[in-house]
């Protein structure tokens, strides 16, 4: 049976490399939705977009893409897949409207003026050889490339890396511009959290090889907050840490403190208040902060 | 599968003008052998530039990634690459002929039919065997790993290559005409194509990229 639903589901999936663990890995990503994979440089990315586009198998687990598993269904799987890898891996002696041409042979639903349109959009010049384009202008081929067929999943792989900061933002703005124009699925990963902060409908944190986040953007946006406050006396502390999971002291016997919540409400508030010598100020985190946190060991 | 080897071919267009010109210098000495000398090594030789130039093609791009992404089955990424051995095959016997054509009218070799159904058949033998073993390890490990391999085999076996394509016997018409012409040759050829296309298939779907 076909969940036309869902347009991603990796349950327990796990990959041994000698000195990387992929460890009890579940995504899933709704039809239609923006989902924002974000880690550290070798926190597991990339390795589960090889597992997910089947360059990889896991250890442990299932891959499902539209409601199927890659050995039932291989071709039908990549007939509807898009994927922009790290770094593009293009012919270097043949021009984009080669590849083009190339790629319209094998993808039933692909759409030549479309492809055209995204290449006049993105401003890359098709007659060039790949070999004579800018970084920025790879990574905009490739993206063409993999929207032309009109995938119904599209996995973007660091499309930014390597690219200066200038060509990155409008690479970006283009980008999104593109990929929110339809309904179909997009997992973006990126270590640029920023990337994501405007399109992403769900965000999910890998660190060390395990989803340590994943939920709703605007949810984990909301609940995630940073406190900071004095003790009334430092036995409050144990208080303090049984509510805030991330927890930092410092000042005269530690009596300043700074915390960060992940559920915060304003219930916790009220508990952080009574713990507290004076007022509580908190404000909300972004996606780059709670990335901080989430990866940063001092916490 | 035909887009796979259109496009094998297409990338390889710069190369064989500097194949054709290195393979016609290194097979000279052969003519010691005879015309089946020429043929057999001049086929081999520039089979080889050709497999080695298309595979480094996909390892330099680090497009086999690329390749397993299209809406076809792995194996059909393997399919058409051994498909292109087959002409490559086909190609260089024609090439290594006309070497020794050529020659023959330089009054360098005397090209008979013997000589050149040996120098085929044995040319094809060759190549086909060492170059399917080639191409079946890329798919298996990549590019450094089988060129390693192939060299290996070339140092272990140089007597033989020596023996088969440059040395003439005190029979003066070279080891590789005084080769009995066999269709035993061919089937052995066919035999590793065959053997390693089915390996390749195994190891290319399994492989991890």
């Amino acid at each position: 049976m076909v969940d036309s639903t869902t347009a991603l589901r990796l349950t327990g999936v796990g990959k041994n490399y000698r000195g990387f663990r992929l460890q009890d890995i579940h995504l899933e990503l709704p039809a239609g939705s923006i989902m924002g994979f974000v880690g550290p440089n070798g926190a597991g990315k990339t390795t589960t977009i090889r597992i997910i586009t089947n360059l990889a198998r896991p250890d442990t687990g299932t891959v499902e893409v539209l409601g199927r598993c890659w050995d039932a269904a291989e071709v039908w799987i990549k007939n509807r897949l898009g994927y922009v890898p790290e770094s593009n891996h293009l012919y270097e002696s043949v021009t984009g409207n080669w590849l083009g041409n190339f790629l319209r042979r094998y993808y039933p639903t692909w759409d030549d003026a479309y492809f055209r349109a995204l290449l006049e959009k993105f401003r890359v010049p098709g007659a060039t050889m790949v070999k004579n384009l800018s970084k920025g202008d790879r990574a905009k081929l490739a993206v063409a490339l993999a929207l032309a067929h009109r995938p119904r999943l599209l996995i973007l792989d660091e499309p930014t890396a390597g690219v200066d900061p200038v060509v990155r933002y409008t690479l970006l703005q283009e980008l999104l511009e593109v990929i929110q124009e339809e309904t179909r699925a997009v997992l973006f990963s990126t270590h640029i959290v920023s990337d994501l902060e405007r399109i992403a409908d769900l965000v999910s944190y890998i660190v060390s090889g395990r989803i340590v986040l994943s939920g709703e953007k605007d949810v984990i946006l909301e609940k995630w907050h940073l406190v900071s406050f004095s003790l009334q006396n430092p036995a409050a502390l144990e208080q303090v840490r049984r509510l805030l999971p991330y927890v930092k002291t410092r000042g005269r016997e530690g009596r300043k403190v700074e915390g960060v919540t992940g559920d915060f409400s304003p219930r916790l508030l009220q508990e952080l208040v009574q713990a507290a010598d004076g007022e509580v100020n908190h404000r909300p985190l972004n996606l780059e902060e709670i990335m901080v946190v989430l990866t940063d060991g001092n916490w | 599968m035909r887009g796979l080897i259109y496009k094998d071919f297409y990338l390889l267009r710069g190369t064989i003008l500097v194949s054709i010109v290195f393979t016609s210098l290194v097979s000279l000495p052969s003519i010691r052998a005879g015309a089946a000398g020429v043929i057999a090594a001049g086929s081999f030789i520039f089979a080889s530039l050709l497999i080695i130039g298309l595979v480094s093609n996909e390892q330099g791009n680090h497009t086999l990634s690329f390749q397993r992404l299209l809406p076809v089955r792995s194996e059909t990424v393997v399919d058409a690459k051994f498909c292109g051995l087959i002409v490559i095959v086909v190609f260089s016997l024609g090439y290594g002929l006309a070497l020794a054509g050529a020659l023959d009218l330089a009054g360098l070799v005397k090209v008979t039919s013997r000589q050149a159904a040996a120098g085929l058949l044995l040319g094809a033998a060759i190549t086909s065997s060492v170059l399917s073993i080639y191409t079946w390890l890329f798919f298996r490990l990549g590019k450094q790993y089988s060129i390693l391999i192939a060299i290996l085999i070339m140092v272990v076996f140089s007597g033989e290559w020596k023996k088969l394509f440059y040395l003439s016997p005190s029979t003066g018409i070279g080891l590789t005409g005084a080769v009995k012409v066999s269709p035993a040759w061919l089937f052995f050829g066919a035999a590793c194509f065959l053997i390693c296309l089915r390996l390749a298939r195994r190891d290319f779907s399994r492989r991890e990229l």
